[in-house]
C-alpha cells in the first residue's frame, strides 16, 4: 500500500498548483471564450513544470537541500531576499483566493455567503496543517482530489467530435467578438496559472520532507510524470467542457457555479456533488500547498529549523510562521475582495519566476549538487528556451494586466 | 598554467550554506567568515558567523540598519553566534557543529580578536593598485588549505571584477556544472576581465577599500589561475 501510494506528492503539488481556484474558472472560462484555441498553452505550461519540478526534486533527493537553500546559496542573501519577498508576495495573495475559493465552492454547496466560510476554512486549515502528519495530509488531499476525474468522465459522457477538437487545438482562431489583446492576456494568464514557483518550492521541500534519498530518484520521477500529467489532464477537461458546453450557448464564466454546469449537464446531480467534493480538495489542497510553501521558503532562507518531520517545539519559529501567515491571510480575504487581490499576484511573479527557476536550472547541471545525474543537453535545452519563455510573460503580464484591465 | 592550492572560494563554496548542530537540527546559515591576519603569512580561517547582526552586515548602508534593527528586536538580542571552526566540520551539503543546542548558547555574541577581517567587509571593497589606480571591486576571496577541513584554510587571494558572477554560480569550478552549453559560454564571457591578487600583494586594508602595490594590468586573469 505504501508503494502504490508513493505518487501522492507529485498529485498534491500538481492538483493544488494546476487546479487551483484560478484555474478552475480560468481554464473553464478559456473553453468559453476561445474554444480549445489556448490548449497548447496547457501543453507547454505542462512541460515546463515538469522540467523543473524534475530538476528541484533530483536536486532535493541527492542533495538534502530544498530550492530555497539552492536560491540562496547560488544568489546570496541580498538577491534571494528579492526573490523571498516576491514569491511570499504572490503565494500569499494567491492563498487569499485558495481560502475565499473554498468559501465560495462551500456557497455552492450550503447556500452560505462565502465570507463566513473564510474563517472557518482557515481555522480548519490551521487545525489540519499543526496536527496532521505530512503524508496522511498529502495522500487524503491527492486521493480526494482525485473525483476530479468525474471532469473525464463528463467530456466521455458529452461525446464531443474529438477530431474537431484536435483541429481546432492546433489550428488556433479568434472568435468573432474576441480580439488578439484579450487571447494574449488569457494565454498568458493560463502558463502563469500553471507553472507557479510556488509548485516547485513545495514539491522539493516535500520531497525533504518525505526523506527522499538518491534511492528514491525512480519516486521522484514517478511523481512529476504522473502527478503533473493528471493535473494538466484536468486543465484540459475543464477546457473541453467550457469549449463543448458553454462556448456554443454563448455563456461566459462569471462565477464558480458556471464551472460545474457543465458536469450538471452531462452527469447530473451526482457529477456535479462529485466535482464539487473534488474542488474543495483541490482548492484546500491549494491553500494547505501556498501556506506551507510560503514557510518553508522563509525558513530555508534563513535557515531555521522547518518542517513536519520533526517534532513541533523544535521548529518553532516555522510553526509561529504558518499561524502568523494564515492570520494575514484570513485578514486580507474578509477586508479585501478576494478575487481582485489576487489578479495583483501575477505582479510579483515577474522577480518571482526566473530567481526560482535560474538557480534550480543552474544547480540541476552542477555536479557537486546532484553528482553524475546532470541535465542531459535536451532537456537543458528545453529548459532555457522554457525558462526565457516564462521570463518573457511574466514580464509581460503587467502590460497586458493594465490594458485589458484584467477583464481579458 | 600556474597551479595554486585547491581553492574553495569563500561565497561559492562556503557561504550561505546550511549550518545543523550536533543533534542535525537547522540553526541557520553561515552568514559571515572571520579572519585573523598573521605577521608570517596568509590570514587564517578563524570562526563562521551564524545569524542577528551577522546577516544584517551582508546587505550594506540603510538595509544593514534596517535588518539590524529588526534581528536585535526578533533574534536573541541580535548578537551572532560565532563558532570557532575547530569545532564545525564540512559535510556534503551543510556544516555540522560538534555541540548540542544547549551547549550553544556559550557562543553568541561576537569575541574581539585584533587583526580581524571579515568576508562582508572585503567583498565588495574597492582595490586600489598603484599610482591610486583603481583595479575593480572585490567579488570573491579565494580560500587555500587540505580539502575537506575548515580548520585550516588561509585567506590566499582575492578575485577581482565585477564579471565573477559565473564563478559565484559555480560555472569556473573544476567540476563545476557541465549546462547549459549558452550559459557556460555567457559566463565565461562576462568572467573574462576577472583578476586574482594574491594576499601577500594586498598593503593596506582600510573600510571599504583594499590597497595593493601592483598595477591593475599586472592582476593575473582568474581563467590562468584556475584551470576551469
Amino acid at each position: 500500500m505504501k508503494k502504490a501510494l508513493q505518487f501522492t506528492l507529485g498529485i498534491l503539488t500538481a492538483i493544488g498548483g494546476m487546479i487551483d481556484i484560478g484555474n478552475l474558472a480560468g481554464n473553464t472560462e478559456a473553453g468559453a471564450r476561445f474554444g480549445m484555441g489556448l490548449a497548447w498553452v496547457i501543453a507547454v505550461g505542462l512541460v515546463a513544470i515538469v522540467l523543473y519540478a524534475n530538476m528541484a526534486g533530483r536536486v532535493a533527493a541527492i542533495s538534502h537541500r530544498a530550492a530555497f537553500d539552492v536560491i540562496r546559496e547560488r544568489l546570496g542573501p541580498r538577491v534571494a531576499m528579492v526573490n523571498l519577498g516576491a514569491s511570499a508576495a504572490l503565494t500569499l495573495l494567491t492563498l487569499v483566493a485558495e481560502v475565499a475559493g473554498v468559501g465560495l465552492v462551500l456557497q455552492l454547496a450550503t447556500g452560505l455567503n462565502y465570507r463566513l466560510w473564510i474563517p472557518i476554512v482557515a481555522l480548519a486549515l490551521w487545525a489540519i496543517l499543526w496536527w496532521s502528519k505530512f503524508e496522511t495530509m498529502e495522500r487524503s488531499y491527492a486521493l480526494v482530489g482525485l473525483t476530479l476525474l468525474v471532469l473525464l468522465a463528463a467530456v466521455w459522457a458529452l461525446h464531443p467530435d474529438s477530431g474537431d477538437l484536435l483541429h481546432r487545438s492546433v489550428h488556433p482562431a479568434i472568435p468573432h467578438g474576441e480580439d488578439l489583446k484579450s487571447y494574449f492576456y488569457l494565454a498568458i494568464a493560463q502558463f502563469g496559472a500553471m507553472v507557479t514557483p510556488y509548485q516547485v518550492l513545495f514539491f522539493s521541500s516535500g520531497a525533504v520532507e518525505e526523506g527522499w534519498t538518491a534511492r528514491d530518484l525512480a519516486v521522484e520521477r514517478v511523481n512529476v510524470f504522473i502527478g503533473f500529467p493528471v493535473g494538466a489532464m484536468l486543465a484540459m477537461a475543464l477546457m473541453v467542457l467550457g469549449a463543448v458546453v458553454l462556448q456554443p450557448r454563448g455563456i461566459t464564466v462569471s462565477h464558480l457555479s458556471q464551472v460545474g454546469l457543465p458536469v450538471t449537464l452531462a452527469l447530473g446531480r451526482s457529477g456535479l456533488w462529485l466535482v464539487l467534493v473534488g474542488m474543495f480538495a483541490a482548492v484546500f489542497g491549494a491553500a494547505a500547498e501556498a501556506t506551507l510553501s510560503t514557510a518553508y521558503s522563509i525558513c530555508q532562507y534563513f535557515g531555521w529549523q522547518w518542517g513536519k518531520f520533526v517534532r513541533r517545539p523544535e521548529a518553532p519559529r516555522f510553526w509561529s510562521l504558518l499561524v502568523f501567515l494564515l492570520f494575514i491571510v484570513t485578514t486580507v480575504a474578509l477586508i479585501f475582495d478576494p478575487i481582485k487581490v489576487a489578479l495583483f499576484s501575477i505582479v510579483f511573479s515577474a522577480a518571482a519566476v526566473p530567481l526560482t527557476f535560474f538557480p534550480i536550472l543552474v544547480v540541476a547541471n552542477d555536479p557537486a549538487y546532484v553528482g553524475e545525474k546532470t541535465n542531459g543537453p535536451v532537456t537543458n535545452v528545453l529548459a532555457v528556451i522554457l525558462l526565457v519563455l516564462m521570463v518573457i510573460v511574466s514580464l509581460a503580464t503587467v502590460p497586458l494586466l493594465v490594458a485589458t484591465r484584467g477583464n481579458g | 598554467m600556474i597551479h595554486e592550492p585547491d581553492a574553495v572560494h569563500a561565497l561559492r563554496d562556503l557561504a550561505d550554506w546550511q549550518v545543523m548542530d550536533a543533534d542535525s537540527h537547522m540553526i541557520g546559515k553561515v552568514d559571515d567568515l572571520l579572519f585573523v591576519a598573521r605577521t608570517d603569512g596568509d590570514p587564517v580561517l578563524t570562526s563562521i558567523l551564524v545569524g542577528g547582526v551577522a546577516y544584517a552586515k551582508r546587505f550594506g548602508g540603510a538595509w544593514t540598519r534596517a535588518f539590524d534593527f529588526l534581528s536585535r528586536r526578533l533574534g536573541e538580542h541580535g548578537e551572532p553566534l560565532d563558532l570557532p571552526v575547530t569545532l564545525v566540520e564540512r559535510r556534503a551539503s551543510d556544516l555540522r557543529v560538534g555541540a548540542e543546542r544547549e551547549a550553544l548558547g556559550r557562543y553568541r555574541g561576537r569575541a574581539d580578536r585584533p587583526g580581524e577581517l571579515c568576508l562582508s567587509d572585503l567583498v565588495g571593497a574597492e582595490l586600489i593598485g598603484a599610482g591610486d589606480r583603481p583595479c575593480g571591486r572585490v567579488a570573491d576571496l579565494w580560500l587555500a588549505g587540505p580539502a575537506g577541513s575548515l580548520a585550516d584554510l588561509r585567506l590566499h587571494g582575492l578575485i577581482v571584477g565585477g564579471g565573477a558572477v559565473g564563478d559565484r554560480l559555480g560555472f569556473e569550478r573544476a567540476r563545476g556544472p557541465v549546462g547549459p552549453v549558452g550559459l557556460r559560454g555567457l559566463f565565461a564571457w562576462l568572467g573574462r576581465h576577472t583578476r586574482f591578487l594574491p594576499w601577500h600583494d594586498v598593503t593596506v586594508v582600510e573600510p571599504r577599500a583594499v590597497r595593493t602595490h601592483r598595477a591593475p594590468d599586472e592582476l593575473r586573469p582568474l581563467s590562468e589561475v584556475e584551470p576551469g
